[in-house]
This record gives C-alpha cells, structure tokens and sequence, in this order.
C-alpha cells in the first residue's frame, strides 16, 4: 500500500537528510521509500516541505504531495503556510514536535497524533547545531512508533547511511530510542477545537 | 539473471550519474558547475581527488571550455565525460555542435532545466530540445535506475562503429537530480565486460599528420552529413541491441528506443519523455480503471527519432495525446510536430493531439495528467 | 643559438609546411610556422582556431602542413589543447600539443579561454602569431591593431594594442617570449626553448608575423617590415621565465631609445599607416613607451 507524508518544518531542521534515513530504512524493509525535497531559493529558517512515498510496490511518481496521508511537523508554526487547514484523509496520522496534541489540529483532524517534545529530547542527547536542537530525527522515530510502517531496527540501521561521525550516529541511535520511548500516541474519532492541551 | 550480488544503494539523479561515470572510467572529466547538475561535477573531482577514479578532471573556466576539452580528448582517443544543465548547454551550443557534426563519441549528461529569462532552476526540456539538431543522440530517462542503466549503455552505443557520435542522457532536474530512490549498481567486472575499452576510429597524432575539419567543399560537406544521417539510422537498431543484451545480462529492460506501458489493446495513446511518462503510468492505470483503456508510450530515444516505431504503436490507439515539455515557439511541442510527421509518414490516421505541461518546474501529478487527457479526449 | 646553416638543413630534411599551400605571398605566419615547426621535431600536434591557417592549411586532398591539425571553434582552441594534452599525458608523452592562433582568436574572442588553460597550467605550447586584425576575413580591427592602423572596420585609433604577452606575464605563466618572422634563429631557439625546458607547464610565445595583404606593404618587404618593428623598439624581442624578462640577444640594443631607427621610415613601408593623424602617431610613441616601461619593470637582475 502506498503511504505519502508530508514533512513540515523549516530550513536547517534536517528535513531533506531525515527524509533519505527514512528512505533508507524503508529500503532495508524490502519497501520501496522515495524522497523528494521542494527546492527554491532556501535559507535558514524558511517553512520547507519534503514528500516522502513508501510503498511495497515500486514507486513511479514524481511529484511534489499536494494532500498528504499523514504528516510529520517538525515545527507547528509552518504547518499553515504549507499545508492550508482542512481535514485530512480517514486513517491519518500526524508526528508532531509538541510537548501535547496542539490546537490546530482539529482543524485538519487526523485519526492519530504522535506528539514529542522533540527539541527537548535533541537538547538532552545533543541533537545540537549550532546552538539549535534539530528535531528531525526524533520525529521520525515518532512518526514510525505511531504508524508501524517503519521500524525501530531500520531507522538505527540507517543512521550510519547518513552519518559519518561515530559520535553522531551514536547521538543519532540514542535518539531515536528515547524517542520510541517517549512518544505519546493518542487516537482521535473527532478532535474539538476545545480539546483540552493534555 | 546474472548470479552475482548486486550492491543496492538510495541515489539521487546526480549519484546515479556519478556512480556510472566512476565505472565507465574516462580519461577525461570536464565540467563547469551549474544548478542543478553541480553534485555531478563535485563527486566526480572528489573520487579523481581521492584517488578512487584515475580521470583527468578538467576544472574549466566555462561550459564552452568543458565541451571543447572533451572534444579535444576524444580526438586524442581517449574517453570523455562532461555534464550541465540549461544555460550551460546553451553556452556549450558552438563545441556541441562541432562534437556531433565531427563525429567525436562521448557522453553528457544533461540535467534538464528551464532557459531564462525568468531566472529558474527548475526541470523542462527547452535546454536539450535546442540541441535536437547538433547530431547527438538524446535519451530521456524516467527514473534514477534508468539514469545509470542509461549512462552506462550510452558509452557502448556512442562508441559503436556503426553509431560513432555522441550521446546526451537527459534526466529532469530536481525531480531526478535531488531525489532519492533505490539503484542497483553493476559490479565494475560486468560493466567493463558490457563496455570493452574505446576503440577509436581515429585519432590524431604525429605519426600521421592530418587535418580534423579543415575546409570542405559542398560535395564533401554533404558526404560527411549524409554519413551522420546514415549513422543515426543505424544507431536505431544498436540502441535496441544494447538494450536487449542489458536486459538479458542484467534484468532491467527500458524499451530500447520507446517504451509501452499499459493494456495492449488500450484505446488511449499517452505519448510523453522522461518522468512526466513514468507519472503517465500512474495516471494510464487510473484511466483504465475508470473504463478509458489507456497506456503510455514513452519515446526514450529522441535521437534518433524512433518515427515507425512510434507510428506503428500510435496506429494501434483511437487516440494518442502528446504531452511535451517544451515548445517551439511560433510552432508547438518538438514531440507532437515529430509525432505527427512520423504519423503522416507511415500513413497513420490516428488522432493526435498535441499539448504542453510542466513547463519552468511546474509540479505535474498523475492527477492532473488524468484531468489533461479527460479535458482534451472529450474536445476530440 | 641555433646558426643559419644548421636552420637550412633542418628545414631542408623536415618540410613543416609545404609547398603549394594557399598562404599569399609574402605571408609572415607562413614563415612563422615552418620555423616552429622544425623546432619541434615532428612531435606536434596544432590546434588551429579560425584563423589565417585554417585557410591556408588547404582543401581536402591538398592539405599543406605536415603535422597533425585539429581545427577547432573560435574560441575554444586552448580548452580543446587541454584536451589533448591531458589524454596524450598517459597516452604518449611525446606528443608537444600546440595552439596556433591569430590574434583576433588569441586578444579577443578566445582570451577567457586562454586565461583558463594558462591559470590551470596546461602542458600546451600556445602560439599566437600576431598581424595584427582580423586578416583571414579580410582586415578588421582586433585588439591586437595599433594606434593609427587603418582597417576594413577603422580609420586608425588611438587606443593602445591589447598586448597579450604582457597578460600572460602577469598570469603567471612558466615562459613567455616574444619573436618576430624576420629573426627566425631566434624564433626557432625559443620554440626549442619552450619545447625543450618548460616542458609540462603552460608555455606562450607572441610571433610578429607581418601581413603584405593586409597592411597594404609590398610583398617583397614581409622581412623588411618584420626588421623594422624590432630596430624601431616596436616590438621588443624577450622571455620571461617566471614573470622575469631576459631581453634576446637580437634586439637587446633597443632598449636604448637613442639606438633605434625612425618610426616613420617604417610606417611608410605600410599603405595602413599612409595617413596617419599625429595624434595616433603620438599614441603609437606612447604606447612603445609603455611596452618598455614594462620590459624595464620586469627585467631580471
């Protein structure tokens, strides 16, 4: 079956190299995984959007991912811009770097939220670069502990794909545990605008 | 099936490209930087740096430059590699010329970019349609795999001696060059078996002076053309050669000079190049779901143009829609206007109907593919 | 330095250009190029840019020159050299790729080309035989014309020359020399020079190479011409080895402006120089001036 995410954040949050580890891992899986950044003129800091397909079958499209099945939100504050509110496909699961269920979810009504204090737990095995913790690998363990379309051996397995430094990978692997450990999973028929911030 | 264990790795566009060029090992590298064709250049001088590829890399002062240096290395008898995108083709224009009309086989690969002005650095074809008439051969791949696949063939059929001129492998920019996806590598044994070494034709050198391109008379000139249009007749059938033993040797068929997907007997014709065809394939199986029999035929060579055969599988359609991304201004799309030649050339009556999308880096998904071929299949 | 007689044999046994080729008479690149190569040794290959030589090489069957020519795009000529080189560096280190190219080719439309292959230091000797316009074409103005010359495209100028030898000084290339076709022991001794000792670097030698069609001058005076641009301190005879400039034997005296003939003797060998305006005649003062200022500057200890 074919699954398209959408990955929401912004530049320098390591969303075009967390795509290729998903990728990878999804590879490892006998799957078929395909990443495809958005390029224009980037600079640090601007909302980007990244595609990323898996599928059992190989893929053959090409294009950018207008309604995403799921998503992963790197950072809340570009979701707007880049994906304009409104609900999402039944069975959708959406990662998010949030330390609860953020409001505006309701608006676009996924089935399933995965929320991590993603920047937090960077901080603390020192996902750091230059100063600012880089959520995007937490998230993807997020994202796989929510949806089980990735496992928690091929993300590791993919790490050193796309790290070098020994110490960063083990960073990376470190990373990616805690993040399975303490990501929240909640399952949702309908989310209220008053939904309480758990 | 060959038995031996094949390394998979997640490539993009510009790695595919790369890791083929690593095994095909030419004497010569040339290449000026341009988006988005630059990883090429860097992880070609990085493997010269490294010591793990034993080319000279040429660091050029311009894409004229690059073309010429390649041009010069190949009269010498070596082999050449040089790749670029869009302006840069464009700056190349004169040497591209004078390598395909001097009979110098090598190979570039071509990141497809749109021209400016309007500055963008996003894919369509305007960049090697303009080179359609240099007396290159031009292949359009579809996905990375091909892209190897493609680079590696293209240096078997270019230095053919029935072939003897040059290729480009065109992959669209972006949506290939920067994205991802699984690539099978050939052992470096099977790709030398698959390209034995250069054998050139000719070659200068002191031993026996003579003059490359020196002033010709009418009647020589056109000896000399007709040989290259005798040699792109010929090159049809090598092309579907090497993609018959590759396929056999290695598993991966891409159609040789077209490439048909979908039901045999399928009303609908989708008749596009490079990633917009293989998105086609998406959107012919969604048609044919819906009751519109379709399928897509994909031209992978548009030099030589593969004219009866594409008559000979438009013939079997009600209708064929022709999607380029590209236009000749003043006329229509390079695709259609040769379609619709070769079509009245073979006495097919099929209706052919000629339309553009993707230009400058547009997004085109199967859906709005589908939504295309429903708008103008109904006006027909 | 190589002695007349030992010039006559070499070029006796290896005939570099042959007779019958289509230079007019009195050409000075002809001459040029038969010096250069006999001083090669039957090890070059040219690369040969638009230009006089592409003409005069011949048609076909009647090919003229006894080496191996490519005939490249305008202004492509040192990336093509750089080709050849680098694949003949593995292949057959014995092959001496040489660019010979006008000056039009040379000061104009290939100069980025050249400043390229110069900067990467390209195992290529690059020649350009200077006659200053564009003359296979019929004489138009290059950067190479001088102040006051009269060409299909100006009336005189006064714009000094664009000296391309002086460029290529101060890019830092391994030699540079001057010659003229009217010296051709020098000429030969630093085409062997070039060949011989600077081997493996990027190696430029700038040919006065007088043109009777062009510069409207009795035919029988090519070498008269050639003379006079020396002994007027015109053109100054040197090489520079590392940007250090050694003035030629032949020549050295004109330094000495006191030493050097009467320009005007010499512009009126030249129908392009009959009427000239003072004022370019006193641009043409000042840019002698400033060519030896040059040579002074850079002179070796």
């Amino acid at each position: 079956m074919l699954h398209e995410i959408a990955i929401i954040g912004r530049g320098g949050q390591g969303v075009v190299s967390m795509a290729k580890m998903m990728a990878y891992a999804a590879l490892m899986e006998g799957k078929h995984g395909s990443a495809i950044p958005k390029y224009g003129a980037e600079r640090r800091g601007a909302p980007v959007i990244s595609s990323f397909r898996i599928s059992d079958e190989p893929l053959r499209m090409h294009s950018q991912i207008r309604k995403p099945d799921h998503m992963i939100i790197l950072e809340i504050g570009a979701l707007p811009k880049l994906i304009p509110p409104q609900p999402l496909k039944d069975n959708s699961i959406v990662a998010v770097n949030y330390p609860s269920t953020p409001n505006i979810m309701a608006k676009y009504n996924p089935s399933i939220v995965a929320y991590l204090d993603a920047a937090a737990l960077a901080r603390k095995v020192g996902l750091v670069r230059s100063g600012i913790p880089i959520p995007s690998v937490p998230m993807m363990a997020a994202f796989a502990k929510a949806s089980g379309l990735l496992q928690q051996e091929s993300l590791i397995k993919a790490v050193p794909k796309l790290v070098r430094n020994e110490e960063m990978i083990k960073i990376n692997i470190e990373a990616i545990k805690k993040a399975f450990e303490e990501t929240e999973v909640k399952k949702f028929d309908r989310i209220e605008e008053s939904t309480p911030v758990a | 099936m060959a038995t031996t264990q094949r390394q998979i790795d997640l490539l993009t566009g510009n790695e595919a490209v790369s890791a083929a060029v690593k095994q095909i090992r030419p004497d010569v590298i040339a290449v000026y930087p341009i988006t988005p064709s630059t990883h090429i250049a860097e992880m070609l001088a990085q493997a010269v740096d490294a010591g793990e590829l034993d080319s000279e890399f040429v660091k050029v002062e311009s894409e004229h430059s690059a073309m010429a240096t390649c041009i010069g290395a190949v009269a010498a008898g070596g082999r050449a590699f040089t790749a670029t995108a869009s302006q840069g083709l464009l700056y190349m224009a004169e040497n591209i010329f004078w390598a395909g009309y001097g009979r110098l086989p090598m190979v570039a690969a071509v990141v497809n970019r749109a021209l400016a002005p309007g500055w963008s650095i996003w894919v369509d074809h305007q960049d090697t349609m303009a080179m359609r008439d240099a007396g290159w051969g031009q292949f359009y791949v579809k996905n990375n795999q091909e892209a190897y696949d493609t680079v590696i063939q293209a240096y078997k059929i270019a230095e053919d001696h029935n072939v003897y001129f040059p290729f480009m492998v065109a992959l669209d920019g972006f949506v290939l060059s920067h994205t991802a996806s699984p690539v099978e590598f050939l052992t470096q044994e099977e790709v030398e078996e698959f390209v034995p070494p250069f054998n050139p034709l000719f070659r200068l050198h002191p031993s026996e002076p003579m003059s490359f391109g020196a002033i010709s008379k009418p009647d020589e000139y056109i000896a000399m053309r007709e040989d290259l249009m005798k040699s792109m007749e010929r090159a049809k059938k090598v092309i579907q050669d090497v993609n018959i033993e590759f396929a056999k040797k290695f598993g991966r068929d891409w159609g040789g000079l077209i490439e048909v997907v979908g039901p045999e007997d399928a009303e609908i014709g989708i008749v596009t190049m490079s990633t917009l065809a293989e998105e086609a394939e998406v959107a012919a199986e969604q048609l044919t779901k819906e009751g519109m029999s379709t399928s897509v035929t994909r031209i992978r060579s548009f030099r030589p143009f593969p004219g009866e055969e594409l008559a000979k599988q438009i013939s079997k359609y009600d209708i064929a829609i022709v999607i380029d991304r590209a236009i000749s201004f003043g006329n229509a799309g390079q695709i259609y206007i040769e379609t619709n030649s070769a079509l009245r050339d073979y006495d097919v009556d099929t209706k052919l109907i000629g339309t553009v999308m993707g230009i400058g880096g547009q997004d085109i998904a199967y859906g709005d593919i589908i939504e295309r071929v429903k708008n103008l299949t109904k006006k027909a | 330095m190589v002695k007349l007689k030992e010039l006559i044999e070499i070029e006796a046994t290896y005939v570099g250009n042959m007779k019958g080729n289509l230079a007019c008479a009195g050409c000075g690149l002809n001459l040029a190029l038969r010096h250069a190569l006999a001083a090669l040794d039957q090890h070059a290959l040219l690369v040969v840019p638009a230009c006089c030589t592409s003409v005069i090489q011949g048609f076909g069957e009647g090919y003229g020159i006894n080496a191996p020519v490519f005939n490249s795009a305008f202004a492509a000529s040192p990336a093509v050299a750089s080709g050849f080189a680098r694949v003949y560096k593995k292949k057959d280190p014995s092959v001496q790729v040489v660019v010979w190219a006008g000056d039009g080719g040379t000061a104009d439309i290939g100069l980025a080309t050249l400043s390229g292959a110069a900067e990467r230091d390209e195992d290529i000797i690059y020649v350009m035989y200077n006659n200053e316009a564009y003359q296979n074409t019929g004489d138009q103005k290059s950067g190479a014309t001088p102040p006051g010359a009269v060409t299909t495209t100006s009336s005189g100028e006064k714009r000094p020359s664009k000296s391309v030898s002086r460029l290529m000084i101060t890019h830092g290339v391994k030699y540079v020399a001057t010659a003229n076709t009217a010296y051709p022991l020098d000429l030969y001794d630093k085409m062997k020079r070039a060949y011989e000792e600077f081997r493996g670097h990027f190696r430029f030698i700038e040919i006065y190479a007088p043109c009777p069609a062009g510069w409207n001058v009795d035919p029988r005076y090519t070498a008269k011409v050639g003379k006079l641009a020396v002994e007027t301190g015109y053109w100054p005879l040197y090489e520079a080895v590392d940007g250090k400039i050694t003035l030629s034997r032949q020549g050295r005296r004109f330094l000495d402006p006191e030493k050097r003939k009467s320009l005007e003797d010499w512009l009126a060998l030249q129908g392009r120089f009959k009427k000239i305006k003072p004022e370019f005649l006193e641009a043409l003062r000042q840019d002698i001036d400033h060519s030896w200022e040059f040579v002074k500057k850079h002179m070796a200890e």
